[in-house]
């Protein structure tokens, strides 16, 4: 009896929030219900609401028309893509940025860090990978680095052997590249992955499957 | 920071498919919230840190419990009881709190089992009082069982002659435990019990089926004595019998039969400051680094005629604001800028510090090298950290760059170089006011156990100087009357705090609050609060405080002292004929691993003197769950029921909760009743709490989320 007449007071408190704050010191703080909206919701439903162009939508020509380079990205695990725009470049670093603020940068061509996706990659060195990569495979040292739920960093050396799988022609809207398939299979302890890139001659990666981390899962990438 | 197993490794390994079998059958929760079987305690612990809810028990009794793993070894729990028809049947239910503590003393090894000696009920009214040492072990992945020896309650059925009789004749009795006179008011130790009486052997056996269903029988040494004396508990078998049910890690459902005549329900939610469900939180992506060509880092000195300091300065104030950072001053010379700024956004100022250097690489002349960052809490500059331009350009997106970036800043005292400080406007009015409903809430009172009032409070504050505001708030309740209060005051202390009800009823509507407060730093290493009017609920006067606290100590030291006056039942602008003064001296240490400790000495509201000692388990998270306890020269009797005031109090930051980024947290305290003897003012805004989060250390312990 008790119970139901809180939770009836606790409902009745949260939705007058909602609807009757008024002055300016609330006019910028989010109301319950977006809160929710917007922070929970999507973890539970494992996606972060598409935003931006759907990928049936993405043409060949709207890409021309723009001038612009863009990345288009998915997280499969999270059934979400997004058209990601270029933001910045820190020496041989890109990144690039969604709409809705998630971040993913690369060096050259390699995934080294993500940023709005919860269990991002802080940052990551694959310098090994890039080398034994130009050299046609071998081994290499991979290191990644997480930031876990008490706001430290967490540092995983990764041991890799990279494969040249062959020729694997692919289109990414109406253009054909004449690229390579390469495998990464990294592991640490009982951990592992693999990553898988498609390089053409002159060392372009032109679309790759990376790991972000493991609750994440990979991404997925076409330059466009 | 401390490179720790964490969750994202786990995810890794529960990803890579190599589930570790047994390590992840964690203990079970009793009906007493727990770890154990159904009403008997185990060998196990909970993980560290965790942090438990369960409500259990039966028809007559209802546990509400808080378990907290303090730290791996040593585990606390506080517990409220609802405990009906105690006095025999028909007659009223009494409410009860209890405290217990155990302490896991072997660690399970490939033949030694885990090992626990707890104390149940050993500082409240001794309802549950019990004693145990209790051993685990695991068998394969499916068995595990548990043997213990208890004492007072736990050895109550099928008891024997205390074996430490050996050491002491003494232990093989123990003092009525029944007797009201031996506990009198609660809340002292029991120590004169302890491990006294007969003792008696229990035992059980847990049986996984599989991840989410596990059976549970055990031999119980709990007799329900006074209940079955006084014919509400039918006890006809020391057997009892239950299933768990656990669908996800955080959730677990135990029914049992208990004593062949009673069934219970125990659920709990358990929670691990640790993991935090958004891991990293779900902030959204940073401005990128923008790097100078490396022709133009070399540069002296930038055209002003182009772009004058004072579009530079405004410039820097909007484009800091859109992310939360509102600029009060910027100092500018060729190569260097020092910005002071009030962080709304992040709870940490690491992050805060992180953001800001990357916006500032985008909207700053190339010859500038040199980043100062100064936050302000209240007004006042608290913390001074300086940064190279080319380190930020050289680390984003490093491996490493988290920590190097660390080694390289600079942390320093910001205290007398206001000089070349040239104040911005920023845009933030200097007047601010809002109407919201509120929602108070007040737990485990014994007359309303769950009890809350809800009603509308229109605040405003009006900021004369950054560091000097007129701040009020009038509160108008719609719910949550209470009947006027039957306990009566025993009058050996000036009636402090027990006359709330008079307050409660007679102050509708009510000024919360009327003050104006002054922050300032009068020498280096020191701060200042000086705040007149109606401080709290019930007393009003003036309040002023000195900290001292040196960059980067552990130690801190302050003095506060206050002359008020109580205020009139109507809480409006009266006051009552009882004034006091009253203030403290207070140390504060950073004891390390997580751990902060506080102790105030001084002058309590009734003009008693005592101390107060606190210690608090803190993650760099942003969670705090403490315990604090006052001893004054008033007597356990003089005190009334509880005998000292005493507390839990946690602390969950929302950002943790719900992962996107915000300053404000989930406070809440679970403290005993409140009485007249070692009462403090209430304050929110003591200089130790207001500014510490955006000094040293707490800056370098949050340092993992600079990056991100």
């Amino acid at each position: 009896m008790k119970a139901t007449r809180l939770t009836r007071w606790v409902a009745l408190a949260a939705g007058a929030l909602t609807l009757t704050a008024c002055g300016p010191r609330y006019e910028d703080a989010p109301d319950v219900l977006s809160i929710v909206r917007n922070g929970i919701v999507p973890l539970l439903s494992g996606g972060r609401g598409e935003s931006g162009p759907t990928g049936p939508g993405i043409s060949r020509a709207l890409v021309e028309e723009s001038g612009m380079d863009f990345l288009y990205a998915s997280v499969p695990s999270r059934q979400s893509f997004a058209l990601l725009q270029r933001a910045g470049e820190n020496g041989r670093k890109i990144t690039w940025l969604s709409e809705d603020g998630i971040s993913v940068t690369y060096e050259q061509g390699l995934l080294v860090a993500t940023r709005g996706l919860g269990p991002d990659l802080i940052a990551a060195s694959v310098s090994g990978t890039v080398a034994a990569m130009r050299q046609g495979g071998g081994e290499a040292r991979r290191v990644h680095e997480y930031l876990d739920g008490n706001d430290a960093i967490v540092r995983v050396d990764f041991d890799c052997r990279i494969n040249r799988v062959g020729s694997d022609p692919i289109t990414i809207y109406e253009y054909s590249y004449d690229t390579v398939k390469y495998e990464e299979n990294c592991q640490s302890g009982g951990q592992r992955f693999t990553n898988t890139y498609w390089i053409d001659q002159a060392g372009v990666v032109w679309k790759s499957r990376q790991l972000i981390s493991p609750p994440v899962g990979y991404l997925d990438t076409e330059r466009l | 920071m401390r490179l720790r197993t964490t969750t994202i490794l786990t995810g890794l390994a529960l990803w890579a498919g190599a589930a570790a079998a047994q390590s992840d059958w964690r203990p079970s929760y009793t009906t007493y919230g727990t770890p154990g079987l159904i009403e008997m305690p185990s060998g196990l612990s909970e993980p560290d840190a965790q942090f438990s809810l369960t409500v259990g028990g039966f028809d007559l009794q209802q546990r509400y419990t808080m378990s907290f793993q303090i730290s791996d070894r040593l585990g606390g729990t506080f517990r409220y009881s609802r405990i009906d028809q105690f006095g025999g049947p028909g007659e009223k239910a009494t409410y009860d709190r209890s405290f217990d503590i155990r302490y896991r003393f072997v660690d399970e090894g490939r033949y030694l089992p885990a090992m626990t000696v707890g104390l149940r009920d050993f500082l409240g009214t001794g309802r549950y009082s019990g004693e145990y040492i209790a051993a685990t072990k695991t068998f394969g992945d499916r068995l595990r069982v548990t043997a213990g020896l208890g004492w007072g309650r736990l050895g109550s059925e099928g008891g024997f002659t205390n074996p430490l009789g050996v050491i002491d004749e003494g232990f093989e009795t123990r003092p009525n435990q029944d007797d009201e006179s031996f506990y009198g008011e609660g809340g002292t130790v029991g120590d004169a019990a302890f491990f006294r009486g007969d003792a008696a052997v229990f035992g059980g056996v847990e049986y996984r089926f599989n991840d989410r269903f596990t059976g549970v029988v055990e031999y119980s040494t709990d007799a329900y004595t006074r209940q079955a004396g006084r014919g509400t508990y039918d006890h006809e078998s020391p057997l009892n019998f239950g299933v768990t049910y656990t669908p996800r890690p955080e959730y677990a459902v135990q029914l049992a039969y208990l004593n062949g005549s009673t069934l219970s329900l125990a659920a709990t939610f358990s929670v691990n400051p640790f993991e935090r469900p958004t891991f990293g939180g779900m902030d959204p992506a940073p401005v990128p680094v923008a790097v100078r060509p490396a022709d133009t880092r070399a540069a002296l000195s930038w055209n002003r005629s182009a772009l004058p300091e004072g579009t530079l300065r405004d410039l820097i104030a909007q484009t800091l604001a859109s992310d939360g950072q509102e600029v009060t001053g910027v100092e500018l010379t060729d190569r260097s800028i020092r910005i002071r700024y009030e962080n709304t956004k992040y709870r940490t100022e690491a992050q805060a510090m992180g953001r800001i250097n990357r916006i500032l690489t985008n909207a700053l002349p190339a010859s500038i090298e040199v980043i100062t960052l100064e936050p302000v809490r209240a007004g006042v500059p608290v913390a001074s950290v300086t940064f190279r331009r080319s380190d930020i350009e050289q680390l984003e997106n490093v491996a490493g760059g988290t920590a190097a970036s660390l080694d390289r800043a600079v942390f320093a005292d910001p205290a007398g170089t206001n000089a070349g400080i040239v104040a911005v406007d920023n845009g933030e009015p200097r007047f601010q006011w809002g109407i919201a409903p509120y929602f108070a809430p007040r737990l485990f009172d014994p007359d309303y156990p769950f009890y809350a009032s809800i009603g509308i409070e229109a605040s405003a504050d009006y900021y004369v100087r950054p560091n000097l505001v007129l701040s009020g708030a009038v509160r108008y309740r719609v719910f949550g009357d209470r009947d006027p209060d039957d306990r009566v005051n025993d009058g050996a202390l000036p009636p402090v705090r027990t006359q709330a009800n008079s307050y409660h009823e007679e102050g509708n509507p009510s000024i919360e609050r009327l003050t104006l407060t002054h922050f300032g730093r009068p020498a280096q290493n020191l701060y200042s609060r000086v705040s007149i009017g109606y401080l709290e609920e019930m007393f009003g006067g003036i309040s002023t405080e000195l900290l001292w606290r040196p960059v980067g100590s552990r130690l801190a030291l302050g003095v506060e002292a206050n002359y008020v006056m109580q205020r009139d039942f109507d809480l409006m602008l009266g006051f009552r004929d009882y004034d006091v003064v009253t203030g403290h001296a207070s140390a504060y240490y950073d004891l390390g691993n997580g751990y902060h400790a506080q102790v105030d000495a001084g002058r309590y509201l009734a003009g008693d003197w005592g101390a107060t000692f606190a210690l608090d388990r803190e993650f760099d998270n942003g969670w705090r769950v403490g315990a604090y306890f006052t001893r004054t020269n008033v007597s356990f009797e003089d005190y009334g029921q509880g005998s000292f005031a005493k507390g839990l109090r946690v602390t969950i930051p929302t950002d943790w909760s719900i992962g996107t980024p915000n300053r404000q947290a989930f406070d809440t305290q679970f403290a005993s009743l409140r009485r007249n003897g070692g009462a403090r003012l209430e304050l929110d805004n003591r200089l130790y709490e207001t500014l510490r989060d955006a000094q040293s250390p707490m800056i370098e312990d949050s340092w993992g989320r600079y990056w991100r």
